[in-house]
């Protein structure tokens, strides 16, 4: 019997690969015929292979067939145009005979990331290109990993290829500046795809996770890199490593998301916290300091269990905020206020940031109040968080605080 | 939303000598003040802050030691927020260390650019 998971396995990584480098050669403008030679790539091999099983060398077989599928498709298309016009036929010694090789699947893969981390695609839309062309999943994993459902990812996908295709050529060669100037967005989008995984509320573990993997899977791969200064990649793989540590202890309540202060921390990952520490230090060689280095450090010291962690991070947080703003940033520094001084200026703080349409903000004042002791408004809050309240899982977490709550009162 | 530049003045104390821990502690009280502007998504830039030393350059090409012209008081470093009006921006002064010291935050609105619409 055929292996069904190392099949998934390697079908998705392959995808990935085949199409980034078919790309070369159609260009962003016919992803779609990409998509489809590896499709009827993918089908054949699970016909020839459904009998004698897995071959010795699956990727080199895949890479065979696919080869000669574009080959095969060149020749029809030329066939067809040479019937319709002599003017292409003047061209058509242009067919470049395509090897695929190590070394040109990592070119290629660059090239398509840097593509496809476009600025003018929504967050939904380039989550949703991402994990399809870089990532290799199915439109039913998509759907499942961003809580959707197979027509909306579809659209999706739809709209975000007609987007691009507007907008780049595949063509295009980029140069070092480019590759600099587009790094930001590719680590944002990175970012995107691990707090997906990191912080989306399915109850898939195995999905969930998987996300997380992929995201850093693509930063090491940028890391290795040489087009451009790597510090910032090496700080978001710290990033990544020292969030991912906990992973399992999080999973581990069985209930569904153990809060950080409920995990039980020798299940924190020893060694991916080692290996962060590792891209930390090598980040911090670079010469500025990125959002991704402060975040690291603060994520870092969330690893770490000693007096005086908590002004840390605070101090991390105020520098943060002088880089950026965001609503989630702003309640991490107020939650941080609270342990480093105390509740009572923490709440004073708090209610000054005005996010009185986020659900997240009246759990914060609820939490706060509960550190100061104030049973009414930490009751109060906890309500007012229920009214916006949308995910089911969160629902189910505020009314098991709201039930602490008062059976105190 | 408009641009509000602060202004902080003081009058420099020659013989103050602070231990590193003290001017840690100083930068520490800075940050948490400003990081509180910053969760509020008011800060627009955290600004700098500026050294003693100075000369001034005159309209007659004289120059003189010292930024400070005729009060003692000087300019120690500026902050630049966002606030709907200057009623708002004054308010996102309180806490700052330098009152603590007996200085002074002025508040003044940044201009806006006649041809670049502002938002």
């Amino acid at each position: 019997m055929i292996d069904q998971q190392k099949l998934t396995e390697i079908f998705k990584t392959e995808y990935s690969n085949l199409i980034a480098v078919l790309s070369n050669y159609y260009g962003l403008k016919d992803l779609q015929l990409a998509e489809d030679i590896v499709s009827e790539t993918f089908l054949k091999a699970m016909k020839a292979w459904s009998h004698k099983g897995i071959p010795q060398y699956p990727r080199a077989w895949l890479r065979k067939v696919a080869q000669n599928l574009y080959y095969e498709d060149y020749r029809r298309l030329k066939n067809f145009k040479d019937k319709i016009s002599k003017e292409v036929a003047n061209r058509s010694e242009e067919f470049e005979s395509i090897e695929i090789t190590e070394k040109l699947i990592e070119d290629s893969q660059l090239r398509m990331i840097f593509l496809l981390c476009h600025p003018e695609l929504n967050r939904e839309a380039q989550l949703c290109i991402a994990l399809r062309i870089l990532c290799g999943f199915s439109t039913e994993e998509i759907a499942k990993a961003l809580l959707s459902n197979k027509e909306s990812v579809n659209k999706k996908l739809y709209r975000a290829k007609k987007t691009l295709q507007g907008r780049i050529s595949i063509e295009e060669e980029l140069t070092a500046s480019d590759y600099q100037d587009r790094l930001d967005n590719v680590l944002r989008v990175i970012y995107l795809v691990f707090n997906e995984g990191y912080y989306s509320s399915t109850t898939e573990e195995n999905i969930r996770n998987e996300l997380c993997w992929e995201a850093m899977r693509l930063g090491i791969f940028l890391s290795n890199q040489r087009h451009f200064e790597v510090d910032h990649v090496q700080a978001l793989i710290a990033l990544m490593c020292f969030q991912a540590s906990r992973l399992k202890a999080r999973q581990s309540g069985g209930g569904g998301d153990l809060r950080y202060d409920e995990q039980d921390q020798s299940q924190w990952d020893q060694e991916l916290i080692q290996k962060g520490l590792q891209y930390l230090k090598m980040a911090s060689k670079g010469e500025r300091v990125s959002k991704y280095h402060l975040e690291a450090t603060i994520a870092f010291w969330h690893t770490q269990d000693q007096e005086g962690k908590w002004e840390q991070i605070l101090m991390l947080y105020n520098k943060l905020l002088t880089l950026e703003y965001s609503s989630i940033i702003a309640m991490n520094r107020s939650y941080a206020l609270a342990k480093a001084q105390s509740p009572h200026k923490a709440i004073e703080e708090a209610l000054k940031l005005g996010l009185q349409d986020n659900v997240h903000y009246f759990c914060l004042l609820a939490e706060l109040y509960r550190m100061d002791e104030n049973i009414d408004l930490e009751i109060n809050h906890l309500n007012k968080a229920l009214k916006l309240v949308k995910k089911e899982s969160e629902t189910t977490l505020i009314q098991r605080k709201l039930e602490i709550a008062l059976s105190k009162v | 939303m408009k641009d509000f530049m602060m202004l902080f003045r003081s009058e420099p104390n020659p013989n103050f000598e602070p231990t590193p821990d003290e001017i840690e502690a100083e930068i520490k009280l800075w940050m948490d003040w400003i990081g509180g502007i910053g969760a509020q998504g008011k800060l627009k830039n955290a600004g700098e802050a500026l050294g003693f030393e100075g000369k001034t350059v005159h309209a007659d090409g004289s120059i003189t030691d010292g930024p400070f012209a005729e009060t003692k008081e000087i300019v120690g470093g500026f902050t630049l927020v966002t606030a709907k009006d200057l009623e708002e921006a004054v308010a996102l002064t309180k806490g700052c260390p330098a009152l603590d010291n007996g200085g002074k935050v002025e508040v003044r609105e940044v201009m806006p650019t006649g041809d670049i619409p502002s938002d």
